[in-house]
């Protein structure tokens, strides 16, 4: 079996998803810890699996311990490919309690994926007693009640499975009501009549209440509850604003909201009623996408560290990452010898402060440049090496597995043998300018079907793919100058962006071509936006992936160009003084290599 | 022309009334529900159900859930609190919707309905109340959930947090009329806070010494309220006291007082509550001063002895202390300061 396929977490077992889980919460501790929290990160960070990775099934193995042992208890809420998705309920928008309506459909919801979580936890997990499940019962029929719901649960069951099984199957029937009302609003002919007689459950009235009693039963007692709402970019805009108001309440410790997003995707930061939500004082916001990616980054060793785990759980314990994705050593020893040369002559054609400071910045542009005058002839650069596919990611862990099973894939066919111990650095580098490609061509295709576009005139898609081209060929245009900085991967901007500029660079940070940051003013009176380009794509443009250090400012007429008709984002800069470095402030960790 | 229900004098009931029957767009919903001759006639059903059926048992309600005896929580301390609520909106109240008077009406109807249960579980005894009501109540759902967070918002707290308002929805709409809940939540609480005079306090029952010992305070301070006025942005709270009163305290709770000095007390608390209110009010409350007098009167209660006024206001610069900053994680914790801070980092390294 391939050690890199991707498999969906929420499809993991947890026996799995331990297995191939890597320990992210000592740099991410608010994921764990009580209280609000929103994890952001790219499409790929890896925001599912943390979440799979705190359910009681898998903490039990990570952890060692029992049920009742557990610090907290999750509840996995996914909104991605679920029936919160459906648009039937923007009839009620500006007419007929839209947003109680919308609370109430969101809160049963998750009510529904609650108790069918309940009833998959095992004997061993919940004792039933029938006179404390009882008295829960009661609170539980109690609230609906007064929610506004006029048929209740009855029991008969003999264990806690059993118990939850049926309220779980009461919700289904509240929510099949409730699927037949969004029927009779979304007709025609009765469009006049938006009449909603079915209960009113909210987070305050039924969620909150209910979970408290949750946490009087025997091996529940006490712990936190942590609600781990997925893919919230997802919610529609009435949805999310319901969220919000939850994250403004003061719920926490003892219930948690843990809202995973991709992004620059989240629809709303406005509560229902009209207040804003921000961090850190409603929630704690924890990126996860990682724009650092050397040696001595926490994503590198993350990376090396899920690679062993599946090479381990693959019997190739025993090789390291770097003997199992090699560079390519003919490559190796002319950079080698480029950065020896380099320091040499120092002394006398030396440009930067200290000898080792050349040799870093130049040695690999120039082997680039070296391999030949056009683009086409430079493309014998060989994409390889652990180290190289880890910068290649760009910070983002399913590029780098999706790239290793493909490599593996290969590997596996053009050997002709079941099993493999190493990449060559052929298939490694095939694979890299294979995944740029597509990254660049079929992705951005995939992205254009689902925009509205007017004929004759370029949609926002059109012009990122326009601006990802221009920035990738002014960036080998940089890389094979005679410039003192030639890694440039960033763009900064030097004017407020239009609105047309600040969407196309915002679908470009949400879809993964670009990273954002900010950067101080040319002037130093303030900050601005920088868009670093993802790594990925360097295969195809020919770039150095192993450092973003170097970025120019870029005025707003030549991003328009470059947007509409693919013009370079800037001439090759004729000084030096053109091209600006990050600084140490900017990027410490990357520095501090 | 139907046959008007509501007079003049009736106050909000019938500026309501007036609004439905004038036809305008966005007044009320264009569908009055089946089996009902107009919205006020369905507010009409309820308020005579709720005054014959549910108001008059409150105060029984509320002792035999061990409440003690409260002052008027009947069908007149209602009347009180929506002549109350139009004082405070008359100046606007072409401002306000129809249906947006309706809820406001029906709210007043229900936010002490619990105490015929006893001051627990509000919601749940609204719920009950609707329950009984029936087809007599022939809004759905989410009016009644309207209705019951506006009730509800009138005291108390949500889960520990006093800012009960925050809980109720700036703008929903109910049958395509946008009903801005929070600003009537607002002016009930305010109407109520104001509801409190002479006309309130069960003076037969003190006149008898009924009034159970604990309660006193709370009686002996309603009937020494005169109604109050508004001039301009100032509120007019007159009071008038035996000065029997004046020298011995009475029995509060667990407790005794001077009545002054609970004067004093629910000056203070009709302040905060007016400050507090105003913040959701949007405008709709426009007063921003008290203007108190207290008339000591001898013990026949018709000659004035003594005299003492004063204002209290919330216009002005605002008291400072007001506005500490606190921490993220809990509001009643202060920002740390300076020397804190340098504590907490060096402790850290």
């Amino acid at each position: 079996m391939n050690p890199f396929t991707i498999i969906s977490p929420e499809d993991l077992n947890a026996e799995h998803a331990n297995q191939l889980f890597v320990e992210v919460y000592s740099d991410f501790p608010q994921v764990k810890n009580a209280g609000h929290s929103m994890i952001v990160g790219a499409r790929g960070s890896g925001k599912s699996m943390i979440f799979r990775c705190l359910l009681p099934d898998v903490l039990k193995l990570t952890e060692n311990c029992t049920f009742a042992d557990l610090e907290f208890l999750a509840f996995h809420i996914p909104i991605k490919n679920t029936s919160l998705r459906i648009t039937e309920l923007t009839a009620l928008d500006n007419h007929h309690a839209s947003s109680m309506i919308n609370e109430h459909f969101f809160v049963l919801n998750i009510t529904m994926q609650i108790l069918f979580a309940l009833s998959q936890l095992g004997k061993s997990d919940l004792s039933y007693n029938e006179e404390i499940y009882g008295l829960f019962l009661t609170k539980y029929n109690r609230r609906l009640r007064l929610q506004g719901c006029k048929r209740f649960c009855d029991t008969n069951a003999s264990d806690a499975s059993e118990f939850f099984n049926q309220l779980y199957e009461h919700a289904e029937e509240m929510l099949a009501e409730f699927m037949q009302y969004l029927v009779e609003i979304n007709d025609l002919e009765n469009s006049q009549h938006y009449k909603y007689n079915l209960p009113i459950l909210s987070f305050q009235g039924f969620i909150v209440p209910v979970l408290k009693e949750l946490q009087k039963l025997p091996e529940i007692g006490g712990k936190n509850i942590y609600l781990l709402i997925d893919d919230a970019d997802n919610l529609n805009k009435a949805q999310t604003q319901i969220l919000n108001s939850w994250l403004s309440s003061r719920t926490a410790p003892s219930i948690c909201l843990k809202v995973s997003t991709q992004i620059g995707n989240y629809k709303s930061y406005i509560t229902t009623n009209g207040t804003l939500v921000e961090a850190p004082h409603d929630y704690q916001e924890i990126n996860i996408s990682e724009k650092y990616t050397t040696s001595k980054s926490r994503y590198f060793d993350r990376v090396r560290k899920i690679v062993e785990k599946r090479l381990a759980l693959a019997g190739m314990g025993d090789i390291s990452p770097e003997e199992f994705f090699p560079a390519y050593a003919p490559q190796e020893e002319a950079i080698a010898r480029e950065k020896a040369r380099l320091i040499a002559v120092w002394e006398t054609e030396g440009r930067g402060n200290q000898p080792t400071d050349d040799a870093q910045r130049y040695a690999i542009p120039n082997y680039i440049k070296n391999l030949g005058g056009t683009r086409k002839q430079r493309s014998t650069y060989m994409y390889a090496g652990f180290e190289t596919l880890v910068h290649l990611s760009s910070g983002i862990i399913r590029l780098f597995l999706d790239s290793a099973a493909a490599m593996y894939d290969l590997e596996i066919s053009d050997a002709k043998t079941d099993s493999v111990r190493a990449i060559t650095h052929t298939v490694q580098n095939k694979i890299a300018r294979s995944k740029a490609d597509e990254f660049l061509y079929s992705q951005f295709r995939r992205l254009e079907t689902d925009d509205d576009v007017l004929t004759g005139e370029l949609n926002a898609v059109q012009k990122l793919q326009n601006l990802v081209f221009s920035m990738g060929k002014t960036f080998h245009d940089v890389l094979v100058s005679d410039r003192s900085e030639r890694r440039v991967f960033s763009i900064a901007l030097a004017n407020m962006p239009t609105r047309e500029i600040k969407a196309v660079l915002d679908l470009g940070v949400q879809t993964g071509y670009l990273h954002s940051s900010y950067i101080g003013t040319k002037d130093g009176a303030g900050r601005t936006w920088l868009y670093i380009l993802n790594r990925y794509v360097s295969p195809t443009f020919v770039l150095d992936p192993t450092s973003f250090a170097g970025y120019l400012f870029v005025p707003n007429e030549n991003i328009l160009r470059a947007m509409n008709i693919g013009a370079r984002v800037k001439e090759v800069p004729t000084s030096d003084d053109e091209i600006y470095q990050l600084s140490l402030f900017d990027m410490e960790e990357y520095l501090s290599e | 022309m139907q046959n008007l229900l509501y007079k003049e004098t009736d106050g909000l009931k019938y500026i309501m009334e007036q609004k439905e029957q004038s036809g305008r767009r966005d007044e009320f919903p264009e569908l009055v529900p089946n089996g009902s001759a107009s919205f006020t006639h369905i507010f009409s059903e309820i308020e005579a159900f709720m005054n014959s059926k549910i108001h008059d048992h409150v105060v029984d309600g509320a002792a035999v859930a061990g409440d003690g005896m409260l002052n008027d929580h009947g069908s007149g301390h209602i009347a009180m609190v929506m002549a109350r609520a139009y004082m405070l909106v008359k100046d606007n109240v072409q401002d306000l919707k129809g249906y947006e008077i309706f809820f406001l009406l029906l709210s007043i109807h229900f936010h002490d309905v619990g105490n015929i249960y006893g001051r627990d579980a509000h919601e749940e005894k609204i719920c009950s109340v609707f329950e009984a009501l029936g087809d007599k109540f022939p809004l759905d759902s989410t009016a009644r959930r309207l209705i019951t967070n506006i009730a509800m918002s009138h005291g108390g707290n949500h889960d520990g947090d006093k800012d009960t308002l925050a809980y109720v929805q700036e703008k929903e709409y109910v049958d395509g009329i946008a009903i801005r809940a929070s600003v009537l939540a607002a002016l009930l609480r305010f109407a109520d806070e104001i509801a409190d005079d002479k006309n309130r306090a069960s003076s037969v029952l003190v006149a008898l010494k009924v009034i159970p010992k604990e309660n006193k305070a709370f009686h002996e301070y309603s009937r020494s309220l005169e109604p109050p006025v508004i001039e301009a942005d100032t509120l007019l709270l007159h009071y008038n006291i035996r000065n029997d009163l004046l020298f011995n305290r009475v029995s509060k709770l667990d407790s005794e007082v001077f009545l002054y000095d609970e004067i004093l007390n629910r000056i203070q608390k009709c302040l905060c509550e007016l400050d507090y209110c105003k913040r959701y009010s949007q405008g709709f409350i426009h007063v921003s001063c008290l203007s108190v007098r207290i008339n000591i009167l001898d013990s026949s209660e018709l000659k004035e002895i003594f005299q003492i006024c004063f204002k209290a206001k919330i216009t002005g610069y605002p008291d400072k202390s007001m506005y500490n900053p606190v921490c993220c994680s809990d509001p009643k914790v202060p920002a740390k300061t300076g020397e804190e801070l340098i504590t907490l980092i060096n402790k850290g390294n």
